[in-house]
Formats: structure tokens, sequence, C-alpha cells
């Protein structure tokens, strides 16, 4: 790019986004303000009384959040060299959500002074996690970023099991969750600008330091910048200032990511013009936005969160922004440890009875554990024999047969892909199956026969394969693109759903119930089918056990050794999506449990890719067992869903596994990545 | 998470996995006795009656207990005072939890006579089955009148539970207080009525078209003020702003009341302004369930009938 192009580029964007904005300003403030300036006689005036006190405030502060929200993306990018950092993938706005939530719940007297400092504690922490977690890899972004929407997919799922408890009506937390930019007074913009005045007047003290941090952590230390301490302040900063805005408008999916990505691609070089770009890239696109959401949706009975219309908007950003990222995930997988040598110990013919015997022991053992109708626990008896076989066997089969698979894929995933966080809920396949029954149920109300909500659920786990697929074709497979090709389509899912529910409509709170996980329609021919699809997918994934050993290696060394490596993780891929779309339906896309079996497989020891396969299998179904049983048994009389319940379970162990076990590097494929 | 267990756990597969069951097997067993032992004890603790009604939706189940039948088990029956308040759920009910994910194992239990649902649970249907008789009765229809739905649904509960007689005084009970209650305000200057609940400090959710608090309004003579297009479940959710353009109306919050809202509003010059504040013509009422069936709409019109007359002259 020439200096004059350079130049030329910014000045064009820039401008067609005022143009936008002005024209959009204009057919949606053109009627009211000529009104006001005509002036009326009238005692009572709504028009200008909406003007003055809804829609200016409404734009301003659509403006602020935006500019907010961008800046704290433009700092999060530049202390942590990650081009897709913002405060939706590093866990700021899902923190601050869940406190809130947490607090509405809960302590609702907390909300009326301490709203900003409830959100700000929760942002904190929960960016606080991600942080730790990923600075054992010197904040390599890749491991950032997946650390980052995990951590947000968690909180997500704690403030659905609040929404399950203790919400049943009022749907306000889905609709401060999706971003609504409603305005009754000058209060909330005034408040705003106060925070992010203070914010930004801190900012602009750092803007020297923050700079030099672009030339790497040694050169900056060698000039004298206090890197460390730099960064933790910095992150402070993006912190306050999303959780600020979070705090007075609720969750504005991707503006964060938007903004400063649209100031990149401007050619934004010194920093301190990417922050001021990204602020008022941020501010108008978020203007944009609500002026059109307010011009569309007008006075239809639909109500429309402009938050979720840029998530929506958003989350397609996020995958055209993933070839700028340069850090690749790679290192020991799972059960690595025999790879080195290419010698395959032969599996010991007690192997496999010995894993089928322990499931089986261990899951018949949860089936025994209960509760009696005045709540105290309970050993099943004989007596009871009926009881535990029409109810709790078929969940049982369901959630054991469900999760098996969902570990299985995930090893196979992880080996193919060589990428050790890969899975099949982070995939995004599932996602699709639930996009698909929520699309469904809200264009066909009537339309309740279980037949068509899952027919509903392989067309959606079918398109979403197919675009992940083609996302992989084209970006060759590389691993890390396709997981977080997955995880930004299960973001867009999220924003989907959450619009979905922000009507308030019941079916949205069945809907949340089938998202959740939940093993309410367990029946035992489900069950059956799901075990003896785990048990045949499961040998016809054995079938590969050598690619499964060599793939992890690389295309190239496979190739060079005989194994046709394309075709072979076209045909695991294959599995896995066939997979998702048998299990997503049984125990929804929110398990955790096809990332997180494989490793626990690799804590019990080393073994050949034959034996983990089975391994992660065995334990994918022993864990999901003890989540069902869980579900069914600690809040009773309330049951759970056992999808959200092994999530919750499985959580803190991921992050664990992620800070400890799972051995990251960080190469970078060019210079100064 | 604890992690010795793990790790024993893990030893304990390592020990398996390359020598049989050798070293496991004692633990093992001792394991299996102790649970084979607490197995074989008799059954202690069951408490809880057999038979009766499970009913699953709040709507059903404040019918029954309007027409004097008392269910073995409601959903949620722990929040029963919350939202649906009167008729107070009797004392013996038990709570069958949260109705998007049903406890089966504590239903079976109850060895209930017949379960009751809603279309909701349609796809619940064939596992309720095998508990006990089921029937789903749909208090909600979009192509019929609300309160004659409804009024359906009582004769028909009433015909399972053998109230027939009871449920014929009942409704007719309840027709002569509608009936009152909408000559008591026809005395009265009469303004249109917008029936709204606050969802949070910004929103309100509006009532129209085929929702019960709207049917009751009519039933009352009364005019809804809120005449915009409504949902398929008969309310929308708006910016509270979007109140602005009401006239002369009348403004009836349904409580719960989110607990920032008067702060909220107090902040709000517009709000201040507009005319049904000024003129004070707003205030709230105690919870009515907005999904509810005749005894909520009886509830609402027995509720909203004294506040009206005590605010219009």
């Amino acid at each position: 790019m020439t200096a004059s192009e350079a130049g030329k580029t910014p000045m064009l964007l820039l401008g067609a986004a005022l143009l936008a904005a002005a024209v959009l300003s204009a057919i949606y403030f053109a009627a009211p303000v000529g009104a006001a300036l005509a002036g009326s006689t009238a005692v009572y005036d709504a028009e200008r009384l909406l003007l003055v006190y809804s829609s200016l405030p409404r734009a301003t502060i659509a403006l602020l959040g935006g500019a907010g929200l961008a800046l704290s993306g433009a700092i999060l990018q530049q202390v942590l060299r990650n081009p897709i950092a913002s405060p939706e993938t590093v866990g700021i706005s899902a923190g601050a959500r869940l406190a809130l939530a947490i607090s509405s719940a809960f302590f609702p007297s907390l909300l009326g002074f301490g709203r900003d400092l409830v959100a700000f504690a929760g942002a904190a922490i929960s960016t606080g996690i991600v942080l730790l977690v990923s600075r054992r890899r010197q904040y390599s972004p890749l491991s950032l970023i997946i650390t980052g929407l995990l951590v947000s997919m968690y909180c997500g799922a704690l403030a659905t099991v609040l929404v399950l408890v203790k919400d049943r009506y009022l749907v306000s937390l889905f609709i401060w969750g999706s971003g609504s930019l409603s305005q009754l007074s000058w209060q909330p913009t005034l408040d705003l600008t106060l925070r992010l005045g203070v914010a930004s007047t801190v900012l602009a003290l750092l803007v020297r330091p923050l700079s030099l941090m672009e030339l790497g952590d040694d050169t900056a230390r060698g000039l004298g910048v206090p890197v460390e301490r730099m960064r933790v302040i910095a992150v402070a900063l993006a912190v306050i200032l999303a959780a600020s805005v979070t705090s007075a408008v609720g969750m504005i999916g991707f503006v964060g990511l938007a903004g400063p990505a649209i100031a990149r691609l401007s050619g934004a070089r010194r920093f301190s013009t990417r922050l001021l770009y990204s602020a008022v890239f941020g501010a108008l696109l978020l203007l944009i936005t609500d002026l059109a959401v307010l011009i569309v949706a007008a006075e239809s009975a639909a109500f429309l969160p402009t938050g979720a219309v840029t998530a929506i908007l958003g989350s397609p950003l996020l995958l055209l922004l993933l070839p700028r990222l340069r850090g690749v995930v790679s290192g020991r997988l799972p059960g690595d440890g025999t790879m080195s040598t290419l010698e395959q110990r032969r599996t010991s013919e007690r192997f496999l009875p010995c894993v089928v015997a322990t499931v089986m022991l261990l899951t018949g053992l949860l089936l025994l554990v209960g509760r009696l109708p005045d709540g105290a626990w309970s050993l099943a008896h004989w007596a009871s024999l009926e009881q535990v076989l029409s109810w709790r066997v078929p969940r049982l089969l369901c959630a054991a047969g469900a999760g098996g698979l969902l570990a299985m894929a995930g090893f196979v995933l992880q080996r193919v892909s060589a990428n050790p966080m890969a899975s099949p809920e982070v995939m995004g396949v599932s996602a699709g199956a639930i996009l698909g029954v929520a699309v469904t149920s809200f264009l066909f109300p009537a339309m309740t026969s279980p037949l068509g909500i899952y027919g509903a659920a392989a067309l959606g786990a079918l398109i979403a394969l197919l675009c992940v697929m083609a996302f992989a074709v084209r970006s060759s497979f590389t691993p890390e693109r396709l997981l977080l090709a997955g995880i930004a389509l299960t973001a867009l899912v999220d924003a989907v759903i959450g619009l979905l529910t922000a009507t308030g409509d019941p079916r949205a709170v069945m809907l949340l119930s089938w998202l959740s996980g939940s093993t309410n329609g367990a029946s035992l021919s489900l069950g059956l089918i799901a075990i003896i699809a785990m048990v045949a997918l499961s040998a016809l994934a054995l079938l590969g056990s050598r690619w499964l050993t060599i793939l992890p290696m690389g295309v190239v060394t496979a190739r060079s050794i005989g194994v046709p490596a394309v075709m072979a993780q076209s045909l695991y891929l294959l599995l896995v999506a066939l997979v998702a779309a048998i299990a997503t339906p049984i125990i929804g896309p929110l398990s955790f449990i096809g990332l997180v079996a494989p490793h626990f497989v690799h804590a019990l020891g080393n073994f050949t890719a034959q034996q983990g396969l089975l391994l992660s299998a065995g334990v994918g179904a022993v864990t999901m067992a003890v989540a069902d049983t869980l579900a069914r048994t600690i809040a009773f009389p309330l049951q759970l869903p056992t999808g959200l319940m092994s999530m919750l379970v499985l959580g803190p162990f991921l992050v664990y596994l992620m800070a400890r076990r799972v051995d990251y590097t960080d190469v970078g494929r060019g210079a100064g990545g | 998470m604890n992690m010795d267990r793990f790790h024993s756990a893990a030893s304990l597969f390592r020990d398996c996995n390359e020598a049989g069951l050798s070293v496991g097997r004692r633990a093992f067993l001792s394991l299996l006795v102790s649970l084979f032992a607490a197995a074989c004890a008799p059954p202690s603790g069951r408490t809880g009656t057999t038979g009766g009604i499970v009913v699953l939706d709040w709507a059903l189940a404040e019918t029954l207990v309007a027409l004097g039948h008392i269910p073995a088990g409601v959903v949620a029956a722990s929040d029963w005072s919350r939202f649906v308040v009167d008729p107070p759920l009797p004392e013996p009910v038990a709570d069958l939890g949260l109705q998007q994910e049903l406890n089966f194992e504590l239903i079976a239990s109850m060895r209930p006579d017949l379960i009751l649902i809603s279309p909701f649970l349609e796809r619940l249907e064939p596992q309720l089955k095998r508990i006990a008789p089921t029937r789903n009765l749909s208090v909600y229809d979009p192509g019929e009148a609300v309160l004659a739905r409804r009024i359906q649904i009582v004769k028909e509960l009433a015909a399972l539970v053998g109230a027939t007689a009871r449920a014929q005084t009942w409704l007719a009970q309840v027709e002569a207080e509608l009936q009152r209650g909408s000559e008591r305000l026809a005395r009265l200057q009469k303004r249109p009525v917008v029936m709204a609940s606050f969802v949070d400090n910004r929103h309100v959710r509006v009532y129209g078209g085929n929702s019960l608090y709207a049917e009751v309004l009519t039933r009352l003579g009364l005019r809804n003020g809120w005449t915009h297009e409504v949902g398929y479940f008969g309310f929308s959710t708006v910016g509270i702003e979007r109140l602005a353009r009401l006239g002369d109306i009348e403004f009836i919050a349904v409580e719960p009341v989110p607990v920032d809202i008067a702060r909220a509003l107090g902040q709000s010059p517009l709000w201040q302004q507009l005319p049904f504040v000024q003129r004070k013509q707003h205030g709230t009422i105690a919870p009515v369930f907005m999904y509810g069936g005749i005894p909520s709409a009886r509830r609402m019109a027995s509720l909203l009938t004294p506040y009206l007359e005590s605010r219009w002259t």
C-alpha cells in the first residue's frame, strides 16, 4: 500500500460510515426535529419529549457505547498483541453479564447503587481467569481467544441455570443480556460519559508506553517500559471501559472487535491513530446499527435489541478476521507419549474387556443413587427396581452414550487436527443443530412433534457442517482456524437465541431447556440407539487407528509415509459430524465432554491411539453418567439439565487443564507475530 | 475437584490395565458389599401419599384448586406465592420441580391417577403416559376467545374430578362478579386502561389482543389503551419511552416490580412528563398470573375493580 492510498482508505471508510449515519439519522430524526422546530401549541408534546429525552440520549449513548467498546478492544489488541482480542473474545462482557445476573437474582438491592461495581467485579474476575490461564503461554493469541470464548460460554451457561431456576417469567436477564439501547433520560448517558471520560484521560497518559509495547516485550523493556505492570494497567482500563458500557446498556456484541478491525483495515499504523479511529468507527457502527433497528422495527410487536443485532452481524466478522491470526496452537497432544517412536504397542487382549467392565460397573453404581420424595438421599433397593429401570436407565444410557460419542469424536478430532483444543462442541456442528430447532420452532409455532424437532436439528447440523467444511477446505484444514470458525458459529447461535428469547415468548424457555442439554426426552430406545451408535462409530473410527497415530505429526510427515492425509481428515470430519448430529439432540451443545475427556485419558497415562480412543469413549460415558446422576439429585426436587451440569462440572477442570496440562507453544509464522 | 481421588482412580485403572483385576479387586469388592448392604436395607423415610392428580401447568392447577380439588403435586410449587398468589396452594401439594426439566422419578413415585399437561410438554407425553393417563389441555388457542377457552377448561377439569355441579355454580359466581364489576365501573368516568409489567428499568411488557389481561379489561367494559400489534401470546415488550404517545389512559403495572425501577423512573423527565404520570393515573396491583385460567381472570377483576373505583370518580 502506497502512502497516498493509505491516506485515502481511512477517509473513504470514514466518509462512507458518516454518510450512512447521516442518511439514517435524517430518515429517523427529520420528522421529530422538524416538528420540534415548528413548535407545538399543545401542552403536552409527545414527539418533542421523545426526541429530547429518548431519541437523542439513545443516539448519544450508542456513540459512547460503541466508542467505549472499540477503545477497549483496541487496547486489548495492542497489549495482548492479538488482532481478534476484544471485550467479547476475552470474557469481559460475559463476566460482567453473569455478575449482574447473579446480583439481580439473589441480591437485587445491590443493583440500585452498585450496578457498575458489580459489573466491574464480574468482568475483572472472568478476565483475570482468562489472562492467568494464558499468561503461561505468553498470552499466545490463540490460547487467549480460545480460553476467553470458553470462559464466556461458561458464564453464559451459569446465567442460563439462573434463568431456569430463578427467573421463571421475567425475561429481564435476557433483554438486558441482549443489549437494548432504550433510554428514558440523560442520566445513564451522563454517567457513562463521566466514566469513559476518566478512563480516556488515563488512556491518553498511557499512549506512549503502550505504543512501545508494539515492539515486543524485550525491546519495550529495554526502552524503560515496565511491561508487565503496563499490561495489567491497560487490561484493567479495557475492563473498566467495557464493563461500564455493559453495565449501562447490556451486552453489545462484537462492536469492540469490529471498531479496531476497521481501524486497522483503514491503514491506521500508529497506536494513537488506531485508538482514535477505533473509537470513531465503533461509535458510528453502533449508531448506524441502532438507527437501522429503530427504522426497521419501528412500531412492530417484535422486540429487537440492538446488541443482539450487532452480535449477529459481528460473528461472521470473527470468521473474516481469522486469517490475521498468526499464532499457532501446537504441541503435545493428549496421549502423545508413545508417538516419538512409531512403534504401535499391541493392545493387550484384556484392555477392551477391562474398559467395558469398568464403565459398566461405575455407571451401574450410579444408577443406585437417588433421592426419596422427602428429599433424603437413598440407595436403590430391590423394591425400587422398576423405578430404576424405567426412569434412571434410559436417561443414563442416553447420557453415557452421548458422552461416549462426543468424547470419542473429541479424541479423533484432536488427533486429526493435531490440536489439543479441538472438539465437536466447539466446532459449531452442535450449535448448528440448535439453530435449526430454534428457527423452526419460531417459524412454525404449531410444530411440536419430536420428529420435526429432530429433523430440524439434523438439518441445522448438516448446514453448519457444510459451512465449517467449506471453511476448512479453504484454509486447508488449518486446525485452529477450524476451531475458531466453530466458536464463531456458536457465538452466532448464541446471539440468535438471545434475540429470540428476548421476546419473552414461553417457547423460548422450552428452547432454552433443550439448549441446556435436557435428558428429559430420554427413552429406552433412544438410549440404546446412543449406546449402539457409540460402539459402532468407535469401531469405525478404530479402523483407521494407524492414521490416528500418524496424523498428529502433520500432513507433510503423514504424506511422506504414505498416508492419504486429506482423505483421512475428510473421512474423520464426516464421522465427527455424524456423532454431533446424533449426540447433540440428546445432550445439547454445551457439555465440554468432547474437549475434556481425551485430556482425562492423558492424565491416566500413556496409551496408543487405539487404547486412547477406547478409553476416551469410556471416560466420556462415565463422566456424563456422573453428570446425569448429579443433575437428577443435587437440587432435588428440582432436576437440572444434564448437559449444563456436565459443563458446570467440567468447566473448572478445563481451565485447570488449559493452565497446567496442555502445552502450547507459539510458533510465529511470520516475523513479529 | 478432588485430585487425590482422581489419581487413585487413575492408578486403579492402570493396575486394571496391566494386571487384570488383581490389586483393585479387594477395594471394589468391599465397595460392592457395602453398597449391597445399603441397598438391601429396608426403605426408610418414604413419605407422601399416592394417587391423585399431578398438574404440570399452573393455569390448570389453579383451576383445580378453585374447584376445591387438591392436586397431589404441582410444578414449581415454591414459586406459586410469587406469581399466582390466589387461590393459595393447599398444604399437602408436593413441589415437582422445574416445568422445563421434569422429575419423572418423583412424579412416578407419587403414583398419580392422572397427569395434566399443557401443549408445551407435549413432547414428553409418551414418558408421562407410562406413569399415568395424561391429558393435554390448552388454556391458550390463538383462534379462540381467551375466556371462552378457559371456561371450557373449567368444565373439562370439573368433569375429570366429578365437580360439575360445583363448577357450574362457581362459573356462574365468577360471571356474576365480572358483571357486577363492569356495572360498578360503568358508573364511573372511564378511561382506556393499559396493563403492563415492568421487565427492567427500561422496558415494559404491554398486553393486548388475546392476553388474559386484555380480555378481562374487555369483560369489565373497559377499553384497552394499548392498540398496537402484540406478539403470539398477546403481549409485546417495548422500551418505556413507547408509552409517550399514549393519551389519556390509566396505566396499571402488575407486580412483581423490579427494585431499581423507582429510581430509574424518578430520574426520567420523560416519565415524569407523561400525561398519565402528571395526572397521577398510574399505579400497581398485586401479582396476577398472566398465563393463568379463570381463577386468575377472577382475581384480576377483583383487584382491578376496587382499584379503579378508588381512583376514578
